[in-house]
């Protein structure tokens, strides 16, 4: 079972061309800033929006080819789509809303209201059965939608934010039944979200869309450690810097950030904020890279603070608040900042 | 939802319309013939032009029903070019006097009527039977649908439909089973003004179905030839059409409308 | 009250969509020389001020005739009509309608005016005769009042209520004659419009609804020994702030360039 698409639509301002695929029982997680098109990418492969170009495959059988002028109506396709708010029909049980995919098929009402009954036991909702959309929680909600997509077994399931209309109380709940569920199912799995925290927990995989494009995709731990995009490295908190790989460092334009690597011709490089040393004065040494910047905001984080700075390379540094005690800075206050060579990681683009 | 007090300044306006309503309303059953009523109202007559009212009129909603919910979909669902002129052409019966309607249904289903000579072909007469009543009130009455669940339709959420379909439903069924329940609000009210319309339609009628007692002479003409000779016998008629009436909306009203407050 | 509109209403279209033959023009260019010739006999102008007049439907266009002749003969005059069923206008003076004169087709309503004080002694102005209505060339060949219990001819009858259907059934019922009618009208304008447009063959109106329907149908003269003649009051409303004016308009009417237009349409003199 796999899915094989090239996504190319056309709406408004949104230019999307994307690939995506995604094998037997894994879950890639479709990451992005918002407008990226990560919505409008599930709907196409829903068959809610028509393609203009590209072809959608599962598991080798064509169910979109514009040059081939194929087209299958949603309805047709092994694919379910769980709505970001759930989408539940409000004049319908919980019950009802369940078994809405399997009487669309042509199931039995009575079986498929035994079948429905026992998913809503599956995610938790065994007493819920006779209750309205109304009548429940936003997670209990997206519980029902789950249950509601599941039940016609799809080979492939589409999840568009499904933890963003829930409170950060019943989040975590949440994640844990949805992660718990989906390793039951053995279909593939794209998630949809705005949070690379989201994606870390679920996901196998990850593609990183930006503007229409895929910016980056592969394992999670290789697209943390080497991001490939500003908003990636943004959302990880990360200073990404792209530019030319020489031997003595990365040059931008005319300044350049020290490093050491064998790393040749255009490149990125990523510096983790807690490697970034600020000083009150000049620092003496051996650290490689040192310049003067000024503070432009200061962001307590938990046990850290996290200083954006000016200067002739902008950088983030995360500091204790007793170093920024220290060191008397304010918004708009002058620093030293020093990197080592060692902590800058140099990878090709 | 909560008892809240108006402003005074709403109030004053409230209570002047509602006083429009109730003084003819309080001026009508001033002059009931209590004594007499009961032998006006059981009059065979009378019982014939209330179960023809009632006959015509829920027909009318029906046919309203079949051809106006398909129209008020597709003005509220597809574009084409034109659509605003025919947005606009289906309101035309509301401002149109009905008199004008029933004229025009005549110019085009009489027999000398292009539409009235193509029917004939199938054997269809449509003046002067209870047929014509039927659409001559439907063609009064349907813009009241119509707008209603385009209004309807408007305000539903396109996406129920479209996790429907993803969940396998067909687009007939998602019409049946999702569009239409979600709808069910404007639909109910829709036909309720519909109805209500039908009921009191006169001036279309007489003029395109004529006036023939059991045939097509509905309440509201009944109560106009009663004017003509007989005006305690006209209030008895009106008292009946207006009973009758406001039992059916109130109960419509908890029935589908959730009566709320 | 929105009952009498809506006849009012329905006259008027249904006049102009009906009747082909309305043109008023045509006889108000000659207006003037006869109008000052019949007004001469009331020396000092009376027919002066605003003078609303309530009427038959079947007098509005003999009314409008006279209106035109009226206003160009006398300069300060402003006749305002209201054209109605006779019951309507009846039941309109009953409850205060501001108006001088009124109207109508049959003496029993009038009657009730009178019984009930609000007019003056009522004096018949015109008579009409019923006349048999069918398509234009007769193509279903009707003959008499017999013909009404053919059973190959769509009867149409107005309704007993309206002078012209209680006329019509009198005359049927002095022949023997049982006529089973597809509707009951309640104005002669209907009746014409179900004849014209073919979805009745044959009908009973006044003579001067055949004259004023011109070739949009033909009518088939009822005999005057089988005939009912309908005899139109016309009397100044008691309530009226302008009796001089009002008094003088029924004056014309019954002997002036009123009665003169009247005539032209074909109803007949008193």
């Amino acid at each position: 079972m796999t899915l094989e698409a090239l996504v190319g639509v056309r709406i408004g301002a949104l230019d999307l061309q994307a690939t995506v695929s995604a094998q037997p029982g894994e879950l890639v997680a479709i990451v992005g800033p918002n407008g990226a098109g990560k919505t409008t990418l599930l709907r196409a492969l829903a068959g809610l929006v028509r393609l203009h170009s590209g072809r959608v495959a599962v598991d080798g059988q064509v169910i979109e080819d514009v040059e081939g002028r194929i087209s299958t109506s949603p309805e047709r396709r092994p694919i379910a789509l769980m709505f970001q708010d759930g989408l539940l029909f409000p004049y319908l049980t919980a019950t009802q809303n369940v078994a809405f995919g399997l009487r669309a098929r042509g199931v039995p009402k009575r079986s498929a209201t035994e079948r429905a009954d026992a998913w809503l036991a599956r995610v938790g909702l065994a007493d819920r059965g006779s209750s309205r959309p109304a009548q429940l929680s936003g997670g209990e909600r997206q519980r029902v939608a789950l249950a509601r997509a599941l039940i016609t077994e799809p080979r492939l399931l589409l999840l568009d934010e499904p933890f963003a209309s829930v409170d950060a109380s019943a989040r975590v709940d949440l994640r844990h039944l949805l992660r718990d569920q989906l390793s039951l199912y053995s279909g593939m799995r794209l998630l949809v979200t705005h949070d690379p925290l989201e994606a870390m927990a679920l996901a196998d995989r990850v593609i990183v869309l930006e503007q229409g494009r895929v910016a980056q995709s592969g394992l999670i731990t290789e697209v943390t450690a080497r991001p490939r995009s500003p908003w990636v490295a943004t959302m990880l908190g990360l200073n990404l810097f792209r530019g030319v790989a020489t031997a003595t460092g990365l040059d931008m334009a005319g300044t350049t950030i020290a490093a050491l690597s064998d790393v040749r011709g255009q490149a990125f490089a990523v510096v983790h904020p807690r490697a970034i040393a600020l000083h009150r004065s000049r620092p003496e040494g051996s650290p490689r890279n040192v310049w003067r910047g000024e503070a432009e905001s200061l962001d307590r984080d938990r046990d850290r603070v996290r200083v954006s700075i000016a200067g002739p390379i902008p950088v983030v540094a995360e500091v204790t608040p007793a170093a920024v005690a220290e060191l008397g800075l304010g918004v708009g206050g002058a620093v030293w900042v020093s990197v080592k060579a060692t902590e800058v990681q140099v990878y090709a683009e | 939802m909560t008892g809240r007090r108006p402003p005074l300044l709403l109030l004053i306006p409230a209570a002047g319309a509602l006083a429009l309503i109730l003084v003819p309303l309080a001026g009508l059953l001033g002059h009931v013939p209590w004594t007499t009523l009961l032998t006006q109202i059981t009059s065979n007559q009378v019982g014939s032009a209330l179960l023809l009212s009632l006959e015509c009129s829920l027909l009318a909603v029906a046919v309203a029903l079949v051809l106006g919910v398909p129209l008020a979909w597709t003005l509220a669902r597809t574009s084409f070019p034109g659509k605003a002129l025919v947005r606009a052409l289906v309101t035309l019966p509301m401002v149109l006097p009905p008199v004008v309607g029933g004229v025009a249904l005549l110019l085009a289903f009489g027999a000398h009527g292009f539409a009235g000579q193509a029917l004939a072909h199938l054997g269809i007469t449509l003046p002067f039977t209870t047929a014509g009543a039927v659409v001559a009130e439907t063609f009064v009455a349907m813009p009241f649908l119509i707008i209603a669940v385009e209004a309807g339709l408007r305000q539903a959420d396109e996406r129920y439909e479209e996790a429907a379909a993803t969940l396998g439903a067909a687009p007939w069924m998602r019409f049946w089973r999702v569009t239409l329940p979600l709808i069910a609000p404007s639909l109910a009210a829709g036909a309720a003004l519909t109805w209500a319309r039908a009921l009191g339609e006169f001036g279309a009628t007489i003029t395109f179905a004529g006036n023939l007692p059991g045939t097509t002479q509905t309440m509201p003409l009944a109560v106009y030839v009663a004017l003509e000779s007989d005006t305690d016998g006209a209030i008895a008629l009106s008292l009946v059409l207006l009973v009758v009436s406001l039992g059916v909306l109130i109960g419509l009203r908890h029935r589908w409308l959730g009566a709320t407050g | 009250m929105s009952w009498s509109r809506s006849t009012t209403s329905a006259a008027v279209v249904l006049g102009a969509l009906g009747a082909s033959a309305c043109g008023s023009s045509s006889t108000s260019s000659s207006s003037p020389s006869t109008g000052s010739g019949s007004s001469a006999t009331s020396t000092p102008d009376a027919l002066n001020g605003g003078v609303t007049v309530l009427a038959a439907a079947s007098l509005t266009e003999a009314f409008k005739d006279a209106k035109t002749k009226l206003e160009a003969a006398h300069s300060g005059l402003t006749l305002t009509y209201s054209f109605g069923g006779s019951q309507a206008l009846v039941t309109q003076v009953q409850n205060g309608a501001p108006a001088d004169v009124i109207a109508t087709a049959d003496t029993a309503t009038m009657q009730k005016l009178v019984d009930g004080g609000l007019v003056a002694a009522p004096s018949t102005f015109v008579r009409n005769k019923l006349e048999m209505v069918v398509a234009p060339g007769n193509p279903k060949n009707v003959q008499g009042l017999a013909d009404f219990a053919r059973t190959d001819l769509k009867v149409i009858l107005e309704d007993p209520s309206v002078p012209a259907g209680k006329y019509g059934r009198q005359a049927l019922a002095a022949q023997g004659v049982t006529a089973k009618p597809v509707s009951l009208p309640l104005d002669v304008k209907s009746e014409l419009l179900a004849v014209e447009q073919g979805n009745a063959d044959v009908g009973i109106v006044y003579v001067t609804d055949v004259s004023s329907a011109g070739s949009a149908v033909s009518g088939v003269t009822v005999p005057d020994s089988q005939n009912i003649v309908a005899k139109y009051p016309i009397a100044v409303v008691e309530a009226t702030k302008n009796h001089g004016a009002a008094q003088a308009f029924v004056d014309a009417v019954l002997h002036g360039a009123g009665q003169q237009a009247l005539l032209a349409r074909g109803f007949l003199a008193p």
